[in-house]
C-alpha cells in the first residue's frame, strides 16, 4: 500500500467515468459496509461532522452547515499514544494497535482533501514519522465529493484549490442532479466499486452536465483575494504596526484553530497515576497564550500580536519555507467560528495591502 | 511499527546533588533493554524527551558524553511538575526516554579547530557532554586547543564540581571557572563571565565558540564575542523552547521556519540572524 | 433624538477630538451578514465604523481588563454589568473608563435564525425595528426579530445600563414579560437522572476551545485553574468527567459575579447551552443573598464578604 506523498500527487489512473443514482447510494454505502469500517458525513447532537457509521441512513449529504473537518478521522482531538500499567512491580507500556482493515472516508469536499495532503507533509515527511497517523491514513480510502455547493465564506479558489479537483482523492463523487458522475483516481478507489452493478458506464449527456456544475460551482465562490508572493510580503512586514491593530480583538480562544483542517498543533499530557493510566495527545492551539509559555515564566509571544502573526505566518510563510505549499485551503470554517469575527480574508486583504512602516 | 512517542525505560542508577539549595540533580540513567540501549547514539548538544509515566514528559538535555558508554546523565532543575516529581526519585525508580532529539553541536566543525566553550550557570548541562567528549583519550587529537569558561552565581551553584576538579588537573584544556560572588573558601576568579570571557581573550583563529547561558549573559556576552572576533558562522548557541514532541510534530517550539526540536536546539549566530527574533 | 448609532459616533468623535479617550472600543458591521465585530477607534476621522444594532452581541468589557490608558467603550446594559464587577473587583480603574451606555431591546441568536433557514445560507440582510429580513440564493425571508432574541436577551431585566457616563439613545422600559427562570425551573423539575443525562449530552460536545472562558469579561484570572498543572485540577481531555469539571468549576467561579451577558453561549461553536449551568448558579445567589452583580459600584462582590446574618444552610 502507497502513501501519496505531496511531492508524488499524480492520479495514477484514468478509468473510465461512472454513474450512479442518487437513490441507489444507500445501497451503495449500506453494501461499503458490509466489507469495510465507513466514515461519513453525519449530524451528531446538531453538528455536522464525519463519523463512523452503521447505516446508510446516517448519511447526510446537505447538512444546514459546513460540517466539521475530517481531520479527526485521522488524528482525533483526544487520541491515546499508549497505555502503562505497574504489574508486579513491572512496568508495561501498551500502543494502541494498529487497524486491522481499510477503512473508506466518505465525501470529502477537495479542499479537506487538499488538506489531508498537507498533514501528511507534517507528521510523514520528516523522520521519524508520526505512526498514529500514518497507520490511520494509509488504511483510509478516500472518498471524495466535488464541492457543487459552495458557502459564502470560501475562498478555496484563491489558494489554488478547486471545488471540482480531485487531487488527493482514491474516488470522487460528482453530483449532477439526479446522479453522480464517480470517477476512480486511484486502484484503491476502483477497488471499491468494482463489480458493483449499481454503477453504469457514464454516458456523454452526463459528462456535459458535470462540465456545466462544476463551472456554477467555481463561479459561486464569491472571495476573491490575491494571495501572489505574500511570503515575501509577510516577511517584510513582520515587525510591522499592522500586527498590533489586527489583533486587538482577538480574545485568544482555541476555535479558529480547532477547527481548521489543517491546524495539527497538539500537547501530551498523562492521565492517570504512576501506576496505571496513559499517554494521550489532544489538540492544542497556538493562540492560548500558555502553548509557549516556559516553566521559567519566559512567554516568548506575549500577546494576540505575536499569536495572530504567529498563525498567518505559519500558514502562509514558513509552511511554504518547510513544504513548498500555504497551510490554509480557504475553507473559511474559522471565519464562521470566530467569537469575535475575525476574518482570514481580510487579515489576507490587510496583508497584502500593508506596505513596512 | 513502534510510535515514536512511546519511550524506551530506563533506572535511575544515581542521583547527584549538584548545588547547595539541591534544586538541581544530575540523574544516572541505564537502559532496562540493551536494544534499546545501542540504539540510543547521540551526539554532545542533543536533548531527550524525559518522563515519568503518569506525570509527564518534558524536554533536558543530555549531560553525559556518548563516550560514556554504560548509561545516561540528565542534570535537572526543580521548577515544575514533571522536575519536581523527579526530584523526588530514588535509586531503582523508573524513568521513561526517548530520543536523542535534535541536531547537537557541530563536533564535525569543529574538528582540527580550536573549541571555546563559554558556560553560565545552569545551561552547562550538554556543554559539559561536549567538554567531556572532546577531552576523552580517543577524540582529544582530533581537536586544537580547548578553552572552557564557564561561571555560576556563587561556588555553591557550580555543577560537575568533580569534573571541574579532574579538569582543573589536566594540562590539555585552558579551563577558567568564575563565580558571581565568592566565599570564605572560594580561592577562584570572581566576576561575570562575559567579563571573564574577555579577560581569557582566546584566539578566534581557527576557532569554533559554542555559548549557552541565561538570556542576560548571552546578551553581555555577544559584544565579547565579536570584539574578539568570532564569526557569527563560527560561534554557536543552544536554544530553549517549550517543546511537546520533540520531533517538529506538535507545533510548539518553532522560531520561524525552524523547529527548535528538530533544526535546533543549536544555531549558529549566523543562521539565527536570518530568524525572527521570537525567543 | 437622533438614533443611538449617531449619539454614539457623535460622543466618540468628542471624546477623541478633546484627547478625553485614547481609543473607543465599540462595533462595526462584521463581514458575515448580521454579526459585528469589535472595533478600535482611534482617530475621529474613523467614528463613522461605529454601529448600534440587534447584532452587536460580543460583550466589549472584555477589553477593558488588562488595558492602559483612557478608554471609551460603548456599553449595552450588560457589557456595563461587567464593566461594573470588574470596578468592583479592582481589575479595572473607574477613571480610566467613559462609559457610553446604550439601552438594549436584546439582541439576535444568529444560530436561532440558521435553525429555521435549514441550510439556507445568508447572503444579505437587513434590519429595522422589529425585522430582519434575510436574502439568499433563491429566497428571501422576513422573520420577527423578537423570535430570534439570545435567550439571555429574552430573560433581560436590566435593559438600561446600571453605571454610564453618557447615554446614547432613550431609556427603555424595563420589561418582567416571561419568567427569568423558566428554563431553569423545567430543568430543576427534572428527576436527578434526566438533568445528568441532560448536561452529559451538552457537555459532552464541549471541544475545549475556551472560547467561552475567553469571551467572558469576567473570567480575567491570570491562570485559569484548568491551565493550572500545580496541581493539576482538571484533565485536558474531551472525556465527560473532563469537560463536566470544567464547566461545574467556571459557572461555580462566576458565581455571584455573572450578569448573563450570553456572551459564552453565543460564542460556543458547538452550541452547547452554557447558560443552563451559569443561569441556575444566578438563580442560587438571588435567593441566598438577593444580590444581582453589576448593579451598583458601592455594594461589594457578594462571594467576597462575609456578614454575620449570611445564609450558611447550604455549607455541609
Ligand atoms: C468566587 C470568586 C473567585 C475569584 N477567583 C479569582 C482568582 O482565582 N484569581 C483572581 O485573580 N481573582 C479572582 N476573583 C476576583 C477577586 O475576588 C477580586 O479580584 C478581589 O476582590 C481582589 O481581592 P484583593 O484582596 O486582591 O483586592 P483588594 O483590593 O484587597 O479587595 C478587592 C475589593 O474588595 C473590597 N474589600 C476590602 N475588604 C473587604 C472585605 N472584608 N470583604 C469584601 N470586600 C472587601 C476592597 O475595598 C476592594 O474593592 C474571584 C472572585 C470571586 C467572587
Ligand atoms: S480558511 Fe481558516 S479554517 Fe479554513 S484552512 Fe484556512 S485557516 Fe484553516
Ligand atoms: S465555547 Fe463551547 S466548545 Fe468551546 S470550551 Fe466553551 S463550551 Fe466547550
Ligand atoms: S517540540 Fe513539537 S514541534 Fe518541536
Amino acid at each position: 500500500m502507497i502513501l501519496r506523498s505531496s511531492s508524488n500527487r499524480s492520479v495514477v489512473l484514468k478509468m473510465k467515468e461512472k454513474t450512479i443514482e442518487k437513490k441507489d447510494l444507500s445501497g451503495f454505502i449500506d453494501s461499503l459496509l458490509e466489507e469495510y469500517q465507513v466514515f461519513a458525513p453525519t449530524i451528531a447532537e446538531g453538528i455536522p461532522r464525519f463519523d463512523r457509521i452503521s447505516s446508510s441512513t446516517q448519511v447526510s449529504l446537505d447538512s444546514p452547515k459546513l460540517e466539521r473537518s475530517p481531520k479527526e478521522v485521522f488524528f482525533p482531538q483526544c487520541e491515546t499514544l499508549f497505555t502503562y500499567q505497574l504489574i508486579d512491580g513491572k512496568m508495561t507500556m501498551e500502543e494502541p494497535p494498529a487497524l486491522e482493515s481499510e477503512r473508506v472516508l466518505l465525501f470529502v469536499r477537495p479542499c479537506d482533501v487538499k488538506a489531508l495532503t498537507l498533514m501528511d507533509s507534517v507528521f510523514t515527511s520528516w523522520e521519524p514519522k508520526d505512526t498514529n497517523y500514518l497507520d490511520k491514513r494509509e488504511k483510509t480510502i478516500i472518498v471524495g465529493r466535488a464541492c457543487s455547493r459552495p458557502w459564502s465564506t470560501c475562498f478555496c479558489t484563491s489558494l489554488g484549490v478547486d471545488p471540482f479537483g480531485k487531487e488527493g482523492m482514491d474516488l470522487v463523487f460528482e453530483d449532477i442532479g439526479d446522479k453522480y458522475v464517480v470517477e476512480a483516481l486511484t486502484e484503491r478507489g476502483g477497488k471499491i466499486i468494482d463489480g458493483s452493478s449499481l454503477f453504469k458506464d457514464a454516458e456523454k449527456k452526463d459528462l456535459e452536465n458535470l462540465k456545466e456544475v462544476s463551472k456554477k460551482a467555481t463561479e459561486a465562490i464569491r472571495s476573491e483575494l490575491d494571495v501572489k508572493e505574500i511570503e515575501k510580503k509577510l516577511k517584510a512586514i513582520y515587525d510591522d504596526s499592522f500586527w498590533g491593530k489586527v489583533s486587538e480583538k482577538c480574545v485568544g480562544c482555541g476555535v479558529c484553530s480547532y477547527l481548521c483542517p489543517v491546524c495539527h498543533c497538539f500537547d501530551v499530557q498523562d492521565e492517570g497515576t504512576e501506576l496505571k493510566g496513559k499517554r494521550v495527545r489532544i489538540w492544542d492551539a497556538c493562540q492560548y497564550p500558555i502553548f509557549t509559555l516556559h516553566a521559567s515564566g519566559h512567554n516568548p509571544r506575549t500577546s494576540s500580536r505575536e499569536r495572530i502573526r504567529q498563525r498567518m505566518m505559519h500558514k502562509f510563510s514558513y509552511f511554504i519555507e518547510n513544504f513548498g505549499e500555504l497551510a490554509c485551503v480557504g475553507c473559511g470554517r474559522c471565519i464562521k467560528g470566530c467569537p469575535g469575527n475575525m476574518d482570514i480574508r481580510e487579515v489576507l486583504t490587510g496583508i497584502m495591502a500593508t506596505e513596512a512602516d | 511499527m513502534r510510535s515514536p512517542y512511546t519511550p524506551s525505560l530506563t533506572v535511575v542508577d544515581k542521583i547527584i546533588s549538584e548545588n547547595d539549595v539541591n534544586d538541581i540533580k544530575t540523574f544516572q540513567l541505564a537502559f532496562k533493554d540493551q536494544d534499546a540501549a545501542k540504539a540510543f547514539k547521540y551526539t554532545p548538544g542533543q536533548f531527550s524527551e524525559i518522563s515519568l509515566l503518569g506525570v509527564g514528559e518534558c524536554p533536558i538535555g543530555i549531560a553525559s558524553s556518548p563516550m560514556d558508554e554504560d548509561y545516561i546523565q540528565f542534570t535537572v532543575k526543580k521548577v515544575g511538575v514533571l522536575t519536581t516529581s523527579l526530584h523526588n526519585c530514588v535509586e531503582g525508580d523508573v524513568v521513561g526516554v526517548r530520543g536523542p532529539y535534535g541536531n547537537g553541536f557541530p563536533t564535525d566543525i569543529m574538528e582540527g579547530r580550536d573549541v571555546v566553550i563559554v558556560g553560565g550557570g545552569f545551561a552547562f548541562t550538554t556543554l559539559r557532554s561536549l567538554t567531556k567528549y572532546i577531552l576523552h583519550e580517543a577524540n582529544r587529537k582530533r581537536f586544537g586547543n580547548l578553552t572552557v569558561v564557564y561561571g555560576a552565581r556563587n561556588p555553591g551553584e557550580l555543577l560537575y564540581k568533580y569534573d571541574l576538579e579532574a579538569w582543573g588537573e589536566r594540562d590539555d584544556l585552558n579551563l577558567v571557572v568564575t563565580v558571581d560572588k565568592g566565599d570564605d573558601s572560594w580561592t577562584g576568579k570572581e566576576g561575570f563571565v562575559p567579563a571573564i570571557l574577555k579577560e581569557t581573550s582566546p584566539s578566534s583563529e581557527n576557532a569554533v565558540m559554542v555559548v549557552c547561558g541565561p538570556p542576560a549573559m548571552i546578551r553581555f556576552t555577544i559584544p565579547v564575542i565579536e570584539e574578539l572576533k568570532f564569526q557569527p558562522e563560527n560561534t554557536y548557541i543552544s536554544l530553549e523552547m517549550r517543546m511537546k514532541c520533540g520531533i517538529g510534530k506538535c507545533g510548539r517550539c518553532n522560531i520561524g521556519s525552524k523547529y527548535v526540536c528538530k533544526d535546533g536546539p543549536v544555531f549558529s549566530f549566523d543562521e539565527l540572524q536570518v530568524l525572527p527574533k521570537e525567543y | 433624538m437622533s438614533e443611538p448609532r449617531d449619539q454614539i459616533r457623535e460622543h466618540a468623535r468628542r471624546l477623541l477630538d478633546e484627547g478625553k479617550v485614547e481609543v473607543i472600543i465599540g462595533y462595526e458591521k462584521g463581514s458575515v451578514p448580521l454579526q459585528s465585530t469589535p472595533c478600535f477607534v482611534r482617530d475621529a476621522d474613523n467614528v463613522e465604523r461605529l454601529i448600534w444594532d440587534s447584532t452587536c452581541g460580543p460583550n466589549l468589557a472584555k477589553y477593558l481588563f488588562d488595558r492602559e490608558g483612557k478608554t471609551g467603550i460603548v456599553a449595552k446594559a450588560c457589557d456595563a454589568r461587567s464593566i461594573v464587577v470588574g470596578i468592583v473587583e479592582n481589575q479595572i480603574e473607574r477613571e480610566d473608563v467613559v462609559v457610553i451606555g446604550v439601552p438594549c431591546e436584546g439582541v439576535i441568536d444568529l444560530k436561532k435564525i440558521d435553525a429555521v433557514l435549514d441550510g439556507k445560507e445568508i447572503l444579505e440582510a437587513s434590519m429595522d425595528n422589529d425585522k430582519v429580513s434575510v436574502k439568499g440564493d433563491g429566497f428571501e425571508q422576513i422573520l420577527s426579530k423578537k423570535e430570534f432574541l439570545c435567550d439571555s436577551c429574552i430573560s433581560c431585566r436590566h435593559r438600561n445600563p446600571p453605571v454610564y457616563d453618557i447615554l446614547a439613545g432613550d431609556e427603555l422600559e424595563e420589561t418582567k414579560e416571561s419568567d427569568e427562570f423558566e428554563e431553569i425551573s423545567k430543568l430543576e423539575a427534572k428527576s436527578p437522572e434526566e438533568r445528568w443525562n441532560h448536561f452529559s449530552k451538552e457537555l459532552g460536545k464541549c471541544i475545549r476551545c475556551y472560547a467561552c472562558r475567553n469571551v467572558c469579561p469576567l473570567c480575567y484570572c491570570k491562570e485559569c485553574f484548568v491551565d493550572e498543572t500545580m496541581p493539576s485540577w482538571c484533565g485536558k481531555t474531551t472525556d465527560l468527567s473532563d469537560t463536566m469539571t470544567y464547566h461545574i468549576i467556571r459557572a461555580l467561579h462566576i458565581a455571584g459575579r455573572c450578569v448573563d451577558c450570553g456572551a459564552c453561549s453565543r460564542a460556543c461553536p458547538e452550541d452547547i447551552d452554557l447558560r443552563a449551568l451559569t443561569k441556575k448558579v444566578e438563580k442560587i445567589v438571588r435567593e441566598l443573598y438577593d444580590y444581582e452583580p453589576g448593579l451598583s459600584l458601592e455594594e461589594l462582590p457578594v462571594l467576597g464578604i462575609f456578614e454575620q446574618d449570611d445564609p450558611q444552610e447550604f455549607i455541609k
